[in-house]
């Protein structure tokens, strides 16, 4: 019987093939990483650390470089794909399953967000129930769609390293009154961001990799 | 009574072969594909595919597009009304099966050879 699993992911990426390019997500994620992190330190422990005072400036510059990737690698991602795949497919109006999960997500996502910074959860705690919530809502049948389950883990990880405490992001994760819960937002966001950019970019690149094959058997 | 896999006969060998329903599969997840594009999905070489694309737009499934970009050859590919209908009843006839497979196995009806 012909392997399914293949045409699966064909049926999956033609489509969405924009969307899977994680990696230009990368720069996004690391620069919300970045200010979740710098957001989590207020104290002067920060301002005046081992760096001293040039450690604003350096996180500035961090700040703009990262900027400045953000508009310049989607542009060189796209370039790359057209070049070594061909344009990308001209699409169809959007598979409605497709929409319904997006939708159900960004609402149960921004849902918790908001409940964060009413309740003030602790951070681990709050992390540990994106996890969970990703984990329960995010579809479980199909072998592509199912890859994004994998969201949880580090998020469940960071959570964990959080509870254990385990330093230095024990300090990052720390509940208190220094500790906005937009943070906590922010650090699940970018991992988000960060995890599901490179499951992307992977999935692309399985489904595209092949390279032609000169004495294939055309027969049938 | 129908056999469980007596639809397997039945399948459309234009469509049923592997590269052809890779290509006809991405097809109909859009309105039209460029050449190189589904040479990367196919894994297979330009000859090879310009071979199974003359034989579908042959059986009226796809119609190629042929333009310059910036004096570049480019060939972009869409399926026919016919070949969507064709793409679509295949994927459900091999589904049926599958999950007919897959009933089988969960009753136990099918036991591999030698077991």
């Amino acid at each position: 019987m012909i392997d399914l699993e293949p045409f699966r992911r064909v049926r999956y990426v033609t489509p969405r093939r924009k969307e899977l390019q994680g990696l230009r997500y990368l720069p996004m994620s690391a620069l919300m990483l970045l200010i979740a992190l710098v957001g989590s330190h207020p104290s002067p422990a920060v301002a005046h650390g081992p760096l001293g005072p040039s450690t604003q400036a350096g996180q500035t510059f961090g700040i703009v470089v990262d900027g400045v990737l953000l508009f310049v690698l989607p542009l060189l991602m796209d370039r790359w794909y057209d070049r070594v795949y061909g344009p990308a497919p001209a699409l169809d109006p959007l598979d409605p399953l497709y929409l319904r999960e997006a939708g159900i997500l960004t609402f149960l996502l921004a849902g918790s967000f908001t409940i964060q910074n009413i309740v003030h959860l602790p951070a681990p705690i709050f992390l540990l129930s994106i996890a969970l919530v990703l984990w329960v809502v995010w579809p479980p049948e199909g072998t592509i769609r199912r890859q994004y389950r994998r969201l949880c883990v580090p998020i469940a990880l960071v959570a964990a390293l959080g509870i254990a405490p385990i330093e230095p992001l024990y300090g990052v994760l720390r509940a208190g009154p220094d500790f906005a819960g937009s943070t906590a937002s922010f650090l699940a966001l970018s991992l988000i961001g960060f995890v599901g950019g490179v499951l992307d970019h992977r999935l692309l690149i399985t489904t595209l990799h092949r390279r032609p094959k000169e004495h294939h058997e055309a027969t049938i | 009574m129908k056999q469980p896999f007596e639809d397997l006969a039945g399948l459309d060998r234009l469509v049923h072969e592997p590269a052809r329903l890779a290509i006809l599969t991405a097809l109909s997840a859009c309105q039209s594909a460029d050449f190189l594009y589904l040479q990367s999905l196919t894994g297979i070489s330009k000859g090879n595919l310009s071979n199974h694309l003359a034989k579908l737009e042959e059986g009226g499934l796809i119609a190629l597009e042929k333009t310059y970009e910036r004096k570049t050859p480019r060939t972009r590919v869409h399926l026919t009304e016919v070949g969507r209908e064709a793409i679509t009843e295949h994927w459900e006839r091999l589904e049926a099966l599958h999950a007919e497979a897959e009933r089988l196995r969960s009753a136990g009806s099918l036991v591999p050879e030698g077991a």
